[in-house]
This record gives structure tokens, C-alpha cells and sequence, in this order.
């Protein structure tokens, strides 16, 4: 009797000895294998997700094209409005249109210049009344551009024939450079009344602009 | 367990009786004997699938590993190239809206252009002979909106002999009337402001206020 219990006894030892790899060894295993399943399977849905918005990212070339054909539009912005005033150009300029059309520049004065407000056309639906108390809201909600436009005024007196002062505002108004004219004044020369086919003295009122970027409102935007 | 006879009258009988308790006992050895097997062999069994199941369970956590990591590299990689293309994105989308507003200031400015040239050409062409204009200036300020334009107005000052052959008040009737004549010009509302007779020069001074249309 006792040896039989013996040998059953002995017979569990493997048993248990089973039992404990299965408990410690095996099921850790199968534990660590369906995490490693579940990280697989999420970090392929990680992949596909990540690849859907690579793809989607890559397909720029709509956006690019739109670009493009923007970038057409405004081809001779920077030259039309440069990111300075560039005085020293305009007046060269204005030199070569008087020779031109024997026209003379008898006075030039410029104005300090100022910010030009950008009005968005999207944007022009309070035009009611209180247009004082809305302005200066306005003025305060002011949206941020990426670029700033500064006008600097400027008040050109030309003397000459009349047909050649035509001349001279036509080379003004066709100028690559955006001048602005708000307005002309004309009156015969003082010193030519006598004459028949007097000069004329042409005040004009202009404008000239320049385009600056706003490094504030990118880094803003940036962040 | 087992008991000796000894007959010392009789024939000796080798003869030997076993314990019924010991006999049964000898047969639940037996039973325990084939227990112990039975167990032994399933131990022997479990174990074994537990062994070979361990095994394939391992080699399929380390097939998954290295998928893992490769995974996790192209990850990593596509994860770069997302961060490049979005930052690409970024810029042109800025880029866009930098165009974008160009062309907003630039038709707002075209919307100011107004042919001042025109102007002048127009005038010169309607003047009436005889008239002498001595001056033409702007009244009210252009603004960048086209209906405020309307408000720009021109005065034109001139004489007008009065000994010559023309009559003068209608040589000023006829530059109002050219002034006003086509819908289509840029002048346009054309009105006598002031006229006065200069006694030292005999010669009609006038003012004449004209609109600029905007379009």
C-alpha cells in the first residue's frame, strides 16, 4: 500500500512539474504573443492610416497647378509694386518720360508714406450705418495680411505743351511700376500767357507702392 | 503476508494460504500501477503539446517581432515623409495665400486707375474754338472704391473773347453741350458754375464743374 502511494505520489511530481510550465512557461508565451498580435495589428492600422495621408499629401499637384495659374496672374507684381519705394529709380524714370515728351519736370514732392488698406472684397458685408463706430471696430479687426502695401504720395509739376503733357500722364499711367494718379490740376503758365500756343503747368497726384512681407504674421501663422 | 503450516503429525503439505486482506491489497497495487501509468503518459502527453506548443508559440512571436520592427521602420519612414510633404503643403498653401492676396490688392489698385489722359485728350477735343481754358482742376478726392469715384469732379476755367466773331455764350453752351453729348465719354454732367465779363479785358470768364465717371 505504501508503495503504491509512492508511485502515485512520484507519478505527480511530473504532473505538477507540467502543470507549472504551463501555468509559468506556456501561457506567458500565448500572453506575449497576443499583445505583440494586438501591437502588430495596430501598428499596421497606424501604417494604412499614415500611408492614406502620404497619398493624400502627395496628390500637391492640384494645389500646384492652382499655383501656377496664380502665379500667372500676378507674373509683374514685384514689379509693379517692389518691396521698396526705389526713389532713386522712379526718378530716373521720370526723367526719361519728360525727355520723351518734351515735357519738364518743375517740381517733385513727395508725401510720407502710409499703409494701404487691403479691403477684402469677401469681407465688405457691414456697410451700414454707424460707419464711424464700425471703422474704428474695423480698424481694430483688421485681419493680418502676409503682406503689407505702403503708398507714398508723391506731387509731380510738369511744365509743357499741352498734347505733350497728355503724352507725359499716358507714360505715368502705362508706367511698369504701379503710379496711381488721384488727380490732375492744369493751368496755363504763368510765364507763357502771352503766347499763343501756351505751356501748360500740370499738377499731378499720385501714388507709388511698395509690398512688404510680414515675417510676424508667418511665424504666427507657423505656430 | 503469509502464514506457515508446520504438521508435525501428519503429511507435510506444502501448502501455503494467502490473507485475504493481503490478497486484496495485491490487487489495488495493481489498479494504482495502472493509474500511475495512465497519469505518466498524459503527463508525458501534456507536456509534450505544452512543449511543442511553446515552441510554435515562440517561433510565431519572433516571426511577428521581426515583421514588427520591419513595419515600425517603414513606419518611421513614411511617418518622414508625411512630416516633408505636410511641411511642403504648408508652404504652398502659404504661397497661395500670398498670391492669393497679391491679386486682391492688385485688381483693388486697378479699380483706382482712372485715364487721367483720356481725360485731358477729351477735353482738348471738345473745346470750341476761340475758348481758352486756363485752368482744369480736381475737386473732391478719388478713393479706391469705384461708386466714391463718382464724387471726382473737374472745374475748368477759361475766357472767351467777347470780340470775336462767335458768340461767346454760345461758344460755352457748345463746350457744355460736347462735354455732355456722348453718354459714353469720360466727362459727363457737365454745368456752368460761374460767368463773368471782364470789363478790362473784354473777355467772358468761366467756370465750368463736370463729373468723371468711374467707368
Amino acid at each position: 500500500m505504501k508503495n503504491s502511494k509512492k508511485t502515485i505520489l512520484i507519478t505527480l511530481i511530473p504532473a505538477v512539474l507540467t502543470l507549472l510550465f504551463i501555468t509559468q512557461v506556456l501561457f506567458p508565451a500565448i500572453q506575449n504573443y497576443n499583445d505583440l498580435r494586438n501591437k502588430f495589428i495596430e501598428t499596421k492600422n497606424t501604417y494604412k492610416e499614415t500611408q492614406i495621408r502620404v497619398e493624400q499629401l502627395q496628390n500637391n499637384k492640384k494645389l500646384l497647378t492652382e499655383l501656377a495659374e496664380l502665379n500667372n496672374k500676378v507674373a509683374d507684381f514685384d514689379i509693379q509694386i517692389p518691396s521698396e519705394f526705389e526713389d532713386e529709380f522712379f526718378l530716373v524714370d521720370l526723367g526719361k518720360f519728360s525727355i520723351n515728351t518734351a515735357t519738364k519736370i518743375i517740381a517733385l514732392d513727395s508725401k510720407k508714406e502710409k499703409a494701404f488698406e487691403i479691403n477684402n472684397p469677401n469681407g465688405d458685408q457691414d456697410k451700414t450705418s454707424k460707419k464711424n463706430k464700425h471703422r474704428r471696430k474695423k480698424q481694430e479687426e483688421q485681419p493680418v495680411y502676409p503682406l503689407t502695401i505702403y503708398e507714398k504720395p508723391f506731387e509731380i509739376k510738369t511744365l509743357g505743351h499741352y498734347n505733350k503733357i497728355i503724352n507725359f500722364v499716358s507714360c505715368l499711367e502705362n508706367y511698369q511700376r504701379k503710379f496711381i494718379i488721384n488727380g490732375v490740376s492744369a493751368e496755363i503758365s504763368k510765364n507763357d500767357e502771352a503766347n499763343p500756343n501756351p505751356k501748360i503747368e500740370l499738377k499731378i497726384e499720385g501714388s507709388t507702392f511698395k509690398a512688404v512681407k510680414n515675417t510676424e504674421t508667418t511665424e504666427l501663422q507657423e505656430q | 503476508m503469509k502464514t506457515i503450516n508446520i504438521n508435525l503429525i501428519g503429511d507435510f503439505k506444502k501448502t501455503s494460504k494467502t490473507d485475504p486482506k493481503a490478497k486484496k491489497g495485491s490487487s489495488v497495487d495493481a489498479r494504482n500501477q495502472i493509474y500511475a501509468y495512465i497519469l505518466i503518459i498524459g503527463v508525458f502527453i501534456v507536456f509534450t503539446a505544452g512543449i511543442g506548443g511553446w515552441f510554435l508559440v515562440k517561433q510565431m512571436t519572433s516571426n511577428l517581432d521581426r515583421k514588427l520592427v520591419k513595419l515600425n521602420e517603414k513606419l518611421n519612414t513614411l511617418n518622414q515623409q508625411e512630416t516633408q510633404l505636410s511641411l511642403f503643403r504648408k508652404n504652398l498653401k502659404k504661397e497661395k495665400e500670398i498670391t492669393e492676396l497679391k491679386i486682391m490688392i492688385q485688381s483693388q489698385l486697378n479699380n483706382t486707375f482712372f485715364p487721367w489722359s483720356g481725360v485731358l485728350q477729351e477735353i482738348a477735343t471738345k473745346i470750341p474754338k476761340y475758348i481758352i481754358v486756363l485752368k482744369i482742376e480736381k475737386e473732391g478726392k478719388a478713393t479706391q472704391s469705384k461708386n466714391q469715384n463718382d464724387s471726382l469732379k473737374l472745374k475748368i476755367s477759361g475766357i472767351i473773347p467777347a470780340n470775336k466773331k462767335q458768340e461767346p455764350l454760345m461758344a460755352i453752351s457748345l463746350f457744355i453741350f460736347n462735354l455732355n453729348d456722348n453718354q459714353n465719354s469720360l466727362l459727363s454732367n457737365a454745368k456752368i458754375s460761374k460767368l463773368d465779363f471782364n470789363d478790362k479785358t473784354k473777355a467772358y470768364e468761366f467756370e465750368i464743374e463736370t463729373s468723371i465717371r468711374s467707368n
